[in-house]
Order: C-alpha cells, then structure tokens, then sequence
C-alpha cells in the first residue's frame, strides 16, 4: 500500500475535523465492558474448574490416605464349622515374607465388638499387619483379595498350614482407617485357602 | 497520529492494563473514527465499526510486533477498515452497478488534495457507498484493483469503474461547491 496525500490528510484527523459530534467516552464504555466480561466469564469458568477438581480430586486423596493397608484379624472363631477354633493369646506372629512388609502386632483388648457374634467376640485375636499385593476393595465380599503369600501367613497364625483345599474361610479382615495402630474397621472378607500353598 | 510513549502503552496494554488501554484508545479513536465514517453510510454504524475494531485491537494486541508508530497505526486502520467492509458486506450496503463509460478517461481529482481535511471528509461521505468504498480502498489506502477485487470479490473492471464514477462524482461536487463559493 503506497500512502497517499490525501491518506495522510485523513490520518491526522481530529475529533474536531470529524464534523459531527461522537461520543467516544460511551464506545469506550462498551468496549471497557466487553473487555471486562470476557475475562470475568473466563474467571468464571477457571473457578468452576477448580471448584470441580476439587471435588473431585480431593475427596480421592482423602482416600487414600486413610485407607492404607489392610490388616488381617484371623479371628479362630470365625472358621469354618469343622474346624477347631485355634486360639492365639498374645503371641506375636513371625513369619518371614519376601514381597511383604509384615509388621506384626498383638491386639492387647479385644477387638472391636461390632458386627461379630458373642461367641466370635470372646475370642482372642492375633492381628497380623500386611501390606498386601492386592488391595482390598472395601465392602466387596466373596472375593480373595490377598495373595497366595498373605494366604499362607494367615494359615500359619492359625497353626494350620494346611487347610481343606479351596475351602472358603471367612475371616475378619481390618482396614486401618487412620494412622493410629489399634483404630480398624472390621470387615468380613471370604477368601479361598488352598492346600499346600504357603509358598 | 500518535506521540510518546506509544511502545509502552502497547506492552502495558497487552498484558490488559486497562488504563493504557484507554489511553491508547483515546490517542486513536478520532483518526479511526475518521476511517469508520469513510466508509459506513452513518455515525451509528461507524461506531459500531469502531466498537468492533477496537475490540478485535485488544483481542489480538499479544499477536502484533512493535516496530515503529508507524506500521502500528497502519494495523490498527487495516482492522478498521476490515471491520467496516465486513459490516458493509453484512449490511448489503456495497451496490456495485456496472458502469457503461469511458474507464481510459482520466479524471482529475488532485485538487481534493488543497481542500480542509474536514472538507474532504464531508465531500467524501457526500457520494453513494459503493463508489467511495472502492475509492477509499484505491486513493486513500492505497490498493490496487486487484486487492480490491480480492476483498470485495468484484471484477478488476467493476473496481476501475466504480473508481472512475466516483472520481467523476467528486470531481462534480467539487466544481459545485467551488462555483458556490464562487457565488
């Protein structure tokens, strides 16, 4: 574009060469406006975001940090019917385990008396710690959630390494629901014991 | 045109400062009001013009690269001038009528050169918008035929003679108002 005489007449022109009168204070007004909704609705939408990832993002967290590792209560009365009940006072369980962090505790009192049967309530409980393999999903039931190993672990602390092949045992699995060592959440899970298999 | 400061109203004004904003809108809109009124048929359209002009200035401020006052000011016009032939197109205001003349005649219009900047705007406005369109985009801004015909999707012919009518118009006006100052 070549600029022309008559181009650079019209470029320097004043408000009052115009000829005519325009409110410029209201174009700016709308166009203030206009440049002013546009970055409210994109605060709008970026607070929404956030609003929605925290919603969403957070209460995961939360889980997490709550429900670490299970721990397992092999409480002796909760065996199948034929079985004999093994009682276990105060002794601490030490079996080796490669995969698995194992911390073993002795509940010094009686577990938590909530969902368990007067009989099963007077029975001493061994609680072993495990971090399994498999986590347990909460509430799910009839479903092995801990493996093989953690399997043996619990046969051992019942002194029976060997238990009838694929014989559902109901054991009382224990959820830490915080950092606190004695504070559980009881929870029935049947799990599937298998012959031989404390590998 | 513009003055000091410039380059730092630009940078302040696209990272959204709104003051520099307006001070930036307030060097320019006089000269793109000018532009605006160019074109469309009325004040009301040309501020619409200038509304959407500047707006799309703020919009894509962060695009442009600073060089000279200079080659900022000619961005800006060229989104006004945009702005306009797209509300001119939308509008249906841009009635392009074959003209069955001489094209090779030249007509003289140098003397619109002498006339008062308020007086040209006046004279300009004063002829159909088809004609002035074309003779805004030709002897003011400065395109050739081709860009013309590009940007109004028109012949290269229809342009030469929308050109032609409207420097014929012109040059009319002019001889009218001379011979009535003459008077």
């Amino acid at each position: 574009m070549v600029r022309s005489k008559l181009s650079e007449k019209l470029d320097n022109i004043s408000q009052h060469d115009l000829g005519f009168e325009f409110d410029d204070a209201a174009v700016w007004s709308a166009l203030d406006q206009r440049l002013g909704s546009k970055r409210a609705y994109a605060n709008w939408w970026i607070a929404a975001a956030c609003f929605l990832i925290g919603f969403t993002i957070l209460p995961i967290g939360l889980l997490k940090e709550t429900s670490t590792y299970p721990s397992m209560i092999t409480d002796t009365g909760a065996i199948i019917n034929d079985l004999e009940p093994v009682v276990i006072e105060k002794k601490v369980v030490e079996i080796p385990v490669q995969s698995h962090e194992k911390r073993t505790a002795i509940v010094p009192n009686r577990v938590s008396r909530k969902g368990v049967s007067p009989a099963l309530a007077e029975v001493a409980s061994v609680k072993l710690l495990l971090k399994p393999i498999i986590k347990p999903v909460q509430n799910e039931r009839n479903k092995s959630v801990f493996s093989s190993k953690d399997i043996s672990i619990i046969q051992a602390s019942l002194g029976r390494p060997s238990i009838e092949k694929e014989k559902n045992i109901t054991v009382r699995a224990q959820l830490h629901t915080s950092s606190q060592p004695l504070q559980f959440n009881n929870q029935s899970v049947k799990i599937k014991l298998f012959e031989g298999s404390n590998n | 045109m513009l003055h000091l400061n410039t380059k730092d109203l630009i940078d302040k004004s696209k990272s959204g400062d709104r003051v520099s904003q307006q001070k930036l809108y307030t060097r320019l809109n006089a000269p793109m009001m000018g532009v605006c009124i160019r074109y469309m048929k009325n004040t009301e359209d040309a501020e619409d013009v200038l509304l959407e002009g500047f707006h799309k200035v703020f919009k894509n401020l962060k695009k442009f690269t600073y060089e000279n006052e200079h080659a900022f000011f000619g961005w800006v016009k060229r989104i006004m001038i945009n702005e306009a032939l797209m509300k001119l197109r939308k509008n249906k205001e841009i009635q392009i009528l074959a003209i069955n003349e001489d094209l090779d005649k030249e007509v003289d219009v140098s003397p619109l050169e002498e006339l008062e900047t308020r007086d040209l705007l006046k004279l300009i406005r004063s002829i159909p918008v088809g004609y002035r369109t074309v003779f805004n985009l030709f002897e003011i801004e400065g395109y050739s035929h081709q860009e013309i015909s590009d940007k109004l999707g028109v012949s290269i012919g229809t342009s030469k003679s929308q050109l032609f009518k409207a420097k014929k118009l012109l040059r009319d006006h002019l001889i009218e108002k001379n011979q009535d100052y003459g008077s």
